[in-house]
C-alpha cells in the first residue's frame, strides 16, 4: 500500500513541476488586483490613489523568465483618491488628463530573474503622452490552482518608483512630490 | 505665509513684472513695452507648471505657452509694423485657432457637446480679445487705455480662478493668482508713469495665454460651471458702462483707474453665484485646508 501511495505521489510531483515548466498565458482577474501610487504630500504623509479600472495579460515561463511576456491597460479615468474635488483635479488637463490620454499602458520589456520568487521586470510605461522606461521589483507570490474556482491561477506583487515630472506631470513640485511609489497587486488567471 | 508655493510665485511674478515694466520705461519702443503683460504671462506659466514645454506641445496644457508666445510674436510685428488693419480679423481668427487646437482631441471623435461649447468659446473669447483691443489701446477720455487694458485682464484672471478651481484645476487657480500678481505690478507702474503701450503683443499675447487657460480647463478638463464662465462676459464691457455715470470733469489717470475698477466689478458677482450655487464644493475644499 505504502509503495502505491509513493508511486502516486511521485507522479501528482512530476505532474506539478511540468505544468510549473511550461509556459502559460494569463489574464488579469480585476476583481482580485490593485493598482496603487502614493505620493508625497507637504512632507507630512504619502497621498494613496489607485486606478479601479484596468486590465491585461502576461505569459510567464518560471523555467525561462527572460521569456516572459507582459502588458497592462489602465483606464485613468477610474483614479480614485477618496475625495472628489481632488479626483477631479487629478483626471484634469493638469494631471493625467483623462480627455487627451484616457489610457496608460505598461508593455514589459526585460525580465529578470533574483531567485525562485523574485525579479524584476522593465517595461515601457506610457503616461501623459510620454513613453519611460520604469522597473518594478516582482515577487511571483504563488502559481497553482485556485481551490475556490479549481482555475490555474497566478499571483504576483510588484513595487516601483517613477518621476512625475519625467512624465511631463510638474503641477506642484515642490509641495507634492516627484517620486510616486506604486503598489501593485495582481491576481490572474491562467487563459483556457 | 511666506511658505505658501503660490504666494512665493505670485510675489517672485510681482517682482519680475515691477522690474520689467520699470525697464521699458527707459526704452522708446511701444511694441517692446507692449511685450511686457505677455511676458508676465509666460513667467506665470513657467512658475506654475516648472517647464518651458518641449515643442511641438504634446496636450493642452503645454500648448498654452506656444499660444501666448506665437501670439504675442503675430501682436509684436504689428505693432512694429504700426498698423491696426488686421485687429477686427485677429480677434475672430486667433481665439478660433486657440479653441480649435486646444479641442481637437475632442472634435476627432465627433463629439457635438464640445464643438457647441468650442462655438461658444470661440464667440466669447473673439468679445474678449476685441474688446480688449478697443480698451486697450483707447484713450483715458474714451475709458481706455493701457491702465484700463491691464485692469480688464486682472478682473478676467480674478473671476476665472475660482472657476477654474470649481473646474478641477487647481494648477490654472495657480496660474491665475501669479499672472494677476505680475500684471498688478504693471497696473501700478501704468499708474505711476503712464505708457499707453497696450498694443497687439499685450492683447494677442496675454489675451490668448488666459483664452488658451480658459479653453483647456472648459474643453479638457470638462467640468466648468458654465454661468460663472458666462459671466466672466459682463467685465469687457463693465467699465465702459459704468463710464457712463462718471461726470467727464474726472478725466485722466482717475477716470482709468475709476474705469479699471468698475470693469472688475463683475469679478464679486461671479464669486457669489460660485458660492450659491456650490456651497458644498467650497465647504469641502476649506475642510481639505
Amino acid at each position: 500500500m505504502k509503495r502505491i501511495f509513493a508511486a502516486i505521489w511521485t507522479i501528482v510531483m512530476l505532474l506539478a513541476g511540468t505544468v510549473a515548466a511550461v509556459a502559460a498565458d494569463y489574464v488579469i482577474d480585476l476583481t482580485h488586483s490593485h493598482v496603487l501610487f502614493m505620493v508625497d504630500h507637504l512632507g507630512f504623509a504619502k497621498m494613496v490613489g489607485l486606478f479601479t479600472n484596468f486590465s491585461g495579460n502576461f505569459s510567464l515561463n518560471p523555467e525561462n523568465v527572460t521569456a516572459s511576456k507582459l502588458a497592462v491597460t489602465i483606464k485613468t479615468d477610474s483614479l480614485q483618491t477618496q475625495f472628489a474635488p481632488r479626483d477631479k483635479d487629478l483626471k484634469g488637463a493638469d494631471w493625467f488628463n483623462v480627455t487627451e490620454f484616457p489610457e496608460m499602458t505598461f508593455v514589459g520589456t526585460e525580465f529578470a530573474k533574483k531567485d525562485e520568487h523574485t525579479g524584476t521586470i522593465t517595461g515601457n510605461l506610457t503616461l501623459h503622452g510620454t513613453t519611460k522606461p520604469v522597473t518594478l521589483d516582482v515577487v511571483l507570490n504563488k502559481v497553482g490552482q485556485n481551490p475556490l474556482d479549481k482555475q490555474n491561477s497566478a499571483g504576483l506583487s510588484a513595487r516601483g518608483t517613477l518621476k512625475r515630472s519625467d512624465f511631463g506631470m510638474k503641477a506642484f513640485l515642490g509641495p507634492i512630490g516627484d517620486e510616486v511609489d506604486l503598489i501593485i497587486e495582481i491576481e490572474a488567471k491562467q487563459k483556457s | 505665509m511666506l511658505d505658501n508655493p503660490i504666494l512665493q510665485a505670485a510675489l517672485i511674478c510681482f517682482m519680475l513684472g515691477l522690474a520689467l515694466a520699470g525697464l521699458v520705461r527707459l526704452i522708446p519702443a511701444p511694441s517692446v513695452a507692449s511685450l511686457v503683460p505677455t511676458v508676465v504671462f509666460l513667467s506665470s506659466y513657467v512658475m506654475t507648471y516648472h517647464q518651458v514645454p518641449a515643442f511641438p506641445p504634446v496636450g493642452a496644457v503645454n500648448k498654452i505657452f506656444y499660444i501666448a508666445l506665437a501670439a504675442a510674436l503675430v501682436g509684436f510685428v504689428l505693432d512694429f509694423l504700426r498698423t491696426t488693419k488686421l485687429d477686427r480679423a485677429l480677434a475672430v481668427i486667433v481665439p478660433g485657432l486657440i479653441v480649435g487646437w486646444i479641442g481637437l482631441p475632442r472634435f476627432a471623435y465627433g463629439d457635438l457637446e464640445a464643438l457647441t461649447t468650442a462655438s461658444a468659446l470661440w464667440l466669447g473669447g473673439a468679445v474678449v480679445i476685441w474688446r480688449l483691443n478697443v480698451v486697450g489701446t483707447s484713450t483715458a477720455e474714451r475709458n481706455g487705455g493701457s491702465l484700463v487694458g491691464i485692469a480688464m485682464l486682472i478682473a478676467l484672471m480674478v473671476a476665472f480662478a475660482p472657476v477654474a478651481l470649481l473646474g478641477g484645476s487647481s494648477t490654472s487657480l495657480m496660474l491665475c493668482f501669479v499672472a494677476v500678481a505680475g500684471l498688478g505690478a504693471v497696473a501700478i507702474w501704468e499708474f505711476l508713469i503712464p505708457r499707453d503701450a497696450f498694443g497687439a503683443t499685450s492683447v494677442l499675447g496675454a489675451g490668448s495665454g488666459f483664452l488658451a487657460v480658459v479653453s483647456t480647463v472648459t474643453l479638457i478638463t470638462r467640468e466648468i460651471d458654465s454661468v460663472g464662465l458666462a459671466l466672466l462676459l459682463l467685465i469687457p464691457y463693465a467699465g465702459q458702462l459704468g463710464a457712463w455715470f462718471l461726470p467727464p470733469r474726472i478725466h485722466g489717470r482717475a477716470r482709468q483707474v475709476l474705469v479699471g475698477l468698475m470693469a472688475g466689478s463683475p469679478v464679486l458677482a461671479v464669486m457669489a453665484i460660485l458660492l450659491l450655487r456650490h456651497p458644498e464644493f467650497f465647504a469641502s475644499m476649506r475642510a481639505e485646508q
